[in-house]
C-alpha cells in the first residue's frame, strides 16, 4: 500500500476517537465536528510532520488539543454549553449497566471541572492514553497531569458523591 | 500466601488512582501490595472504587459517539476535494488578479521616448511646453482659425494657439467645462505615416495622453482624473475633426499676430470666432469616423 494510502486509512480509523474527545472537550456536537475538521485538515497537511514515532492517535489528539485551546482563547467559542440531548446514552448503558442518571451526573460534574482537568482526565479515563501519552499531548510535564488528574478526580468524587463533601479533602502525596 | 506487604511503602493517592485505573498490573508484587493494603483501609478502598466508578461513567457517556457514523463532511474523501475546490479557487483568483495586474501595468506603464518615434519626440516636446509653459496668451486669430478636435462631454473649445517647437509648429487648443476644468489638447503638424497605437505618459505630476490619428500627432493633457482623461482620449481620437486649417496661409501676418497675441481671453468669454457651442457636443454629425481598422483602444 501506499505511504499516503496508509496514512488515510490510518487517519480515517482515528476520526470516531477524535470525534468522541472534541465532543468530551467541547460538550457541544456540532463544534465537535467543527473542531474535528480543522485537526483533520492539518493533519493532511502536515502528515509529513508525523514520524511513525508513537501512535497517531496521540499525535492527532495533540493537535486537536491546540486547536481547542486557540479557539478559546480567541473567545470565538465561549465555554461551550452543556448539551446533553446529543448523546445517545442508551448503547452505553447497555453495555455497562450503568443508569442514567450516573452518566447524565458524570456530564455535569466534567462541565465543572477546570479545562486543564477536565482535557486530562478524559485523555486517561476516556481515551486511555499513556500517562507519557497524555503529558505530551497536554504539553505538560508528566507530573502536572498527574496532579491535574489526581485533582479533578477529587472534584468529581465530591460533585457525583455529595457523601465525600463531608469527608476529609485527598492529600496528595508524589509518588516516584 | 506469602505476601510481605511492607507499611513503609502504603501507597499514596497517585498510586492508587493508577492501581484504580489498572495502570498497577494486580498480578504484579507492587499490585498485589496495594490490593492487601486496600482490604485494611476501607475509606481507602471506598475512593478506590469511586475511582473505576469515575471511568466506567465517563465512558460510558460517550460511548454512543465510537460508534456514530463519519459525518460525510469529515470524510478525507470530502475534506481533500474541498481543499483541492479552495486550492483551485485560490489559484484562480490569484491568476486573476496576476492577469489583471500585468494588463494594468502594461495598459499604464508609462513610455520612455523611443530615439527616433515621431510621437514620443512630440510628446516629450508637449510635456516640455506644458512644464516649462507660463499660461499661454490665448489667441483670437489662431482659434478662428482651427477646427476643435472632439471632446466628449461638456468640454468646449475656449482658445487655440500655435507654436514654434523644437519638434515642429504645434497647435494647442484649450477646452473648458462648466466647472472650470482645462484640458489642454496639442496638435503636432509635421506628422510621419501614423502607426503608433495610443500611448501615455506621466512626468512630473503632469499626465499626457498621445497618439497619431490620420496625418498628425496629438497629445491630451488636463488637470483631470487619470482615468477620465485616457476616456476623453480615447473617444477623442476615434472622432477626427475636420482637418485644422493650420496651413501656413492661415496663420496671419506677423505684426498683425504680434498685436493679436496681448490678448487673453478670459475662460468665460474664450468662445472663440470659430467655435459654436455646437462643437464638442454634438460633433457627430459633422465628423467622419475613422475605418474601423484605424480605432485603436487605449
Amino acid at each position: 500500500m501506499h505511504k499516503h494510502d496508509d496514512f488515510d486509512w490510518l487517519l480515517e480509523q482515528e476520526i470516531p476517537h477524535l470525534r468522541r474527545y472534541a465532543m468530551a472537550l467541547c460538550g457541544h456536537d456540532a463544534e465537535a465536528d467543527d473542531l474535528v475538521q480543522d485537526c483533520l485538515e492539518r493533519a493532511l497537511r502536515k502528515r509529513c510532520l508525523w514520524l511513525r514515532q508513537g501512535r497517531l492517535r496521540s499525535w492527532l489528539f495533540r493537535m486537536l488539543y491546540r486547536i481547542y485551546l486557540n479557539r478559546r482563547r480567541d473567545q470565538r467559542h465561549e465555554r461551550a454549553h452543556l448539551s446533553l440531548d446529543g448523546l445517545a446514552l442508551e448503547p452505553a448503558q447497555a453495555a455497562t449497566q450503568l443508569p442514567h442518571a450516573e452518566c447524565l451526573d458524570m456530564l455535569l460534574a466534567l462541565r465543572h471541572l477546570p479545562e486543564e482537568q477536565r482535557s486530562a482526565i478524559l485523555l486517561i479515563a476516556l481515551e486511555d492514553l499513556s500517562y507519557e501519552e497524555a503529558a505530551w499531548v497536554l504539553r505538560v510535564p508528566i507530573g502536572t497531569l498527574r496532579s491535574r488528574i489526581a485533582r479533578g478526580r477529587a472534584a468529581l468524587r465530591s460533585l457525583c458523591e455529595p457523601s465525600v463533601q463531608a469527608t476529609a479533602p485527598v492529600v496528595l502525596r508524589r509518588v516516584k | 500466601m506469602n505476601e510481605r506487604i511492607d507499611p513503609g511503602r502504603a501507597p499514596g493517592e497517585l498510586e492508587l488512582i493508577a492501581f484504580a485505573e489498572g495502570r498497577i498490573d494486580a498480578d504484579a508484587l507492587r499490585g498485589r501490595e496495594i490490593a492487601a493494603w486496600l482490604q485494611t483501609q476501607p475509606q481507602a478502598r471506598q475512593r478506590v472504587d469511586g475511582y473505576v466508578r469515575q471511568d466506567r461513567a465517563i465512558r460510558a457517556a460517550f460511548a454512543s459517539k465510537l460508534g456514530e457514523p463519519v459525518p460525510a463532511h469529515l470524510r478525507l474523501a470530502t475534506i481533500r476535494r474541498r481543499r483541492d475546490c479552495a486550492r483551485r479557487r485560490w489559484t484562480g483568483a490569484v491568476a486573476a488578479m496576476t492577469a489583471g495586474a500585468a494588463v494594468l501595468v502594461l495598459a499604464m506603464r508609462p513610455e520612455s521616448p523611443a530615439r527616433g518615434d515621431s510621437l514620443e519626440v512630440f510628446a516629450q516636446t508637449v510635456l516640455e511646453q506644458i512644464e516649462t509653459d507660463a499660461p499661454p496668451a490665448w489667441n483670437v486669430a489662431v482659434a478662428a482659425q482651427v477646427s476643435p478636435v472632439f471632446i466628449p462631454g461638456t468640454f468646449e473649445l475656449a482658445g487655440a494657439r500655435r507654436m514654434e517647437t523644437s519638434g515642429g509648429v504645434v497647435t494647442e487648443q484649450l477646452y473648458r467645462d462648466a466647472d472650470g476644468r482645462s484640458l489642454r489638447l496639442f496638435i503636432g503638424e509635421e506628422p510621419p505615416p501614423a502607426t503608433a497605437a495610443p500611448r501615455w505618459r506621466q512626468v512630473g505630476g503632469q499626465q499626457l495622453v498621445y497618439w497619431e490619428s490620420g496625418d498628425r500627432h496629438y497629445a491630451l493633457s488636463g488637470g483631470i482624473d487619470a482615468a477620465e482623461l485616457q476616456q476623453l482620449a480615447a473617444r477623442a481620437m476615434q472622432a477626427p475633426a475636420e482637418p485644422l486649417q493650420l496651413a501656413s496661409e492661415a496663420v496671419p501676418e506677423p505684426a498683425v499676430a504680434e498685436a493679436i497675441e496681448s490678448v487673453t481671453l478670459p475662460p468665460e468669454t474664450a468662445q472663440p470666432v470659430g467655435a459654436t457651442p455646437a462643437m464638442g457636443i454634438d460633433p457627430l454629425g459633422q465628423i467622419e469616423m475613422p475605418p474601423a481598422a484605424e480605432q485603436q483602444p487605449l
